[in-house]
């Protein structure tokens, strides 16, 4: 009886292990015919205001002016609080974050999120060089 | 089984309070037989959604339920909770439970047999050591903290090895030889204010079946070998209350204590661990863990990326794996060996003794468990203080992409539980006591080989002046600005 019970059991991790082999919940999304390219400046980047410059263009490398663009920075640690900056502006394709800010030194990814013209919204992760300490130096 | 003479010890009002199993709710409850695996499933169905998440979530570890709860709740929480009360984790150890089903398992298929004894010449934590020194450069190089997909495999890999382990040799051999985890938890429970410990010594004295050990009826006695009678503080305690709940005279107790005290005589015998004072392994694994706290925090600071430059130049290298070993090589185990045996030559030397350097060395090093025990907390308090409320815009949207929506959207500007300016000083409080609790260790550990006290304090001085170095190494890393990188040879 007690093997029965134990064998069920196995089963039951079993089907777990399935079950998260069939999910997937990553949530990067670009439908591949827009290119975003991002800026961000003062070079080399430091600890304290910046600025991210987004620039999105179709399959046609045709800027798209009129999309609404938001700017996430955070770190490759768990445990810290995002900067979220919404880029503004849209001339030419170039939407730029006015309050943007590295809060701390170490290494910063940027996700852009950007809801097309069109209706569609894309995202899309970015991997920045090390932020540095304020004054530099490191 | 108990002969019927034996009765429940009766205690003064003053032990009796201080024995948290005879407190009405929380007692009843420790009391219950299936009071362990009540505290299990929570921590495993916690367990499963780190691996659920790492595997399948989004590869960001801010982002991550996995990386977030291992390494912001968990080892804040862990911290916390030992010092405050006592080896919970181990207690609420979720490993544990498929690991109980392989022991079912075996069991049957070997019709009640019993598994293979653990080979003989692993019988000491100088396994233990080699994997946390393995598990601490793996850290480092493949960036744990920051990848989702790995701490999965790791919370994945720690069920495996325990079910495998655990169901192929007898007793606990995951838990008191194996589990980097458990070993720090062990390690550092002699600083916490609770101990499992006999309530009588005359009742045990007069006790013919040793139930605590042998276990009765369904359950087990010990599974790591401490026999309650001879069975001193913490160290390889699990707080599993097995022997609780074998004991037919209710002689075994959750007992308050002086945090620390169990570090002071380390010549006394111990049962499951013998002497302190002649367990080398021990001493290591104290030492791999004091440095370790230090190295750590040291891979979070900026001076760490200008040595590890200066070093690939010198070396002619751009591998991060060289750099990195070299690193640990030095300040983990030749740094170590070096301070320590120094420090055991002027202790020799000032306390004219003939002992030899390892068995100063191996005493003393006991003395180092509470500024190890210190410098880990501030680190990890840390992270949680900075961190801790980051669990919810997570959890908002972990739900939120099953679709459950009545969390609301994600407040990602949760984040810290308390203001910036607080969290230094409280670092350095918890630093502050385990220098303190180190040099009075020392001092006692001295005193007890030494009754002169003027060549207790000689014998012991070299060694309050290592306390004082790691204390204030420790300062100068915990106020250096910290930066979370996510690769160590990063920042060029």
């Amino acid at each position: 009886m007690r093997l029965w019970r134990t064998t069920g059991l196995l089963v039951v991790m079993l089907l777990g292990v399935l079950f998260v082999a069939g999910c997937d919940r990553r949530s990067e999304t670009n439908s591949g015919d827009v290119q975003v390219d991002v800026e961000v400046s003062p070079q080399p980047l430091e600890v304290g205001p910046a600025q991210v410059t987004v620039m999105l263009r179709d399959a046609n490398d045709k800027p798209i002016e009129n999309a609404a663009v938001e700017v996430e920075g955070n770190m490759s640690h768990a445990g810290m609080v995002p900067v979220i900056a919404e880029a503004t502006g849209g001339d030419d394709g170039r939407y730029v974050t006015q309050d943007f800010e590295f809060t701390m030194a170490g290494e910063w990814f940027i996700i852009v999120r950007a809801t097309l013209p069109d209706g569609r919204t894309m995202e899309q992760t970015f991997d920045l060089q090390s932020v540095a300490g304020a004054g530099g130096g490191n | 089984m108990a002969t019927d003479a034996l009765q429940s010890p009766v205690e003064k009002p003053s032990v009796q309070a201080s024995n948290l199993l005879t407190w009405s709710l929380l007692g009843r409850f420790l009391k219950w037989k299936h009071s362990r695996t009540a505290m299990q499933i929570p921590l495993l169905l916690l367990a499963a959604l780190i691996v659920f998440d790492g595997f399948v979530g989004p590869q960001l570890a801010p982002k991550n339920i996995a990386t977030t709860t291992a390494w912001i709740h968990y080892r804040g929480l862990v911290v916390l909770v030992l010092l405050v009360a006592g080896n919970l984790f181990c207690m609420a150890c979720p490993f544990m439970l498929p690991r109980k089903i392989g022991k079912h398992l075996a069991r049957a298929l070997r019709r009640g047999g019993a598994g293979r004894p653990w080979p003989r010449w692993l019988r000491s934590k100088w396994l233990a050591v080699a994997l946390l020194l393995l598990f601490f450069w793996a850290y480092e190089y493949f960036d744990f903290w920051a990848s989702p997909l790995w701490t999965a495999w790791i919370a994945a890999g720690y069920f495996l090895a325990a079910f495998v382990i655990d169901t192929v040799f007898q007793g606990a051999a995951f838990c008191k030889y194996v589990c980097p985890l458990g070993q720090f938890n062990l390690v550092h429970a002699m600083n916490s204010p609770l101990e499992i410990k006999v309530r009588d010594h005359d009742r045990c004295a007069a006790c013919q079946t040793k139930d605590c050990i042998q276990g009765r009826d369904d359950i087990p006695g010990c599974e790591l070998w401490l026999f309650q009678e001879r069975k001193v503080g913490n160290m390889d305690c699990t707080f599993c209350l097995d022997c609780v709940h074998a004991c037919p005279y209710d002689n075994v107790g959750l007992v308050a204590r002086r945090p620390a005290q169990e570090l002071w005589n380390v010549s006394q015998t111990r049962s499951g661990l013998g002497r302190f004072d002649l367990r080398p392994d021990l001493a290591a694994l104290i030492v791999v863990l004091t440095f370790g706290a230090l190295i750590n925090a040291f891979g979070m600071v900026p001076p760490v990326y200008a040595l590890q430059r200066r070093l690939a130049e010198a070396l002619g290298t751009g591998s991060e794996a060289v750099v990195l070993t070299l690193v640990f090589v030095t300040g983990m185990v030749l740094l170590p060996l070096g301070l320590l045996a120094a420090t055991s030559a002027l202790s020799r030397r000032l306390s004219s003794s003939c002992e030899s350097l390892l068995q100063i060395g191996t005493r003393y090093a006991f003395a180092l468990v509470p500024v190890s025990f210190g410098m880990w907390t501030a680190h990890y308090i840390f992270h949680f203080l900075t961190g801790a409320l980051t669990i919810v815009p997570v959890t908002q949207d972990f739900l939120r992409d099953f679709g459950v929506s009545w969390l609301g959207e994600p407040r990602w500007g949760l984040g810290s539980l308390v203001p910036s300016a607080w969290i230094l000083p409280i670092e350095m409080l918890f630093l502050y006591a385990g220098i303190l609790g180190s040099l009075v260790a020392g001092l006692q550990i001295a005193q007890r080989r030494y009754p002169d006290r003027r060549l207790a304090l000689r014998a012991a001085l070299p060694w309050l002046v290592l306390v004082m170095l790691i204390g204030a190494a420790s300062m100068w890393l915990l106020s250096q600005p910290m930066e979370m990188r996510g690769t160590f040879m990063a920042g060029g």
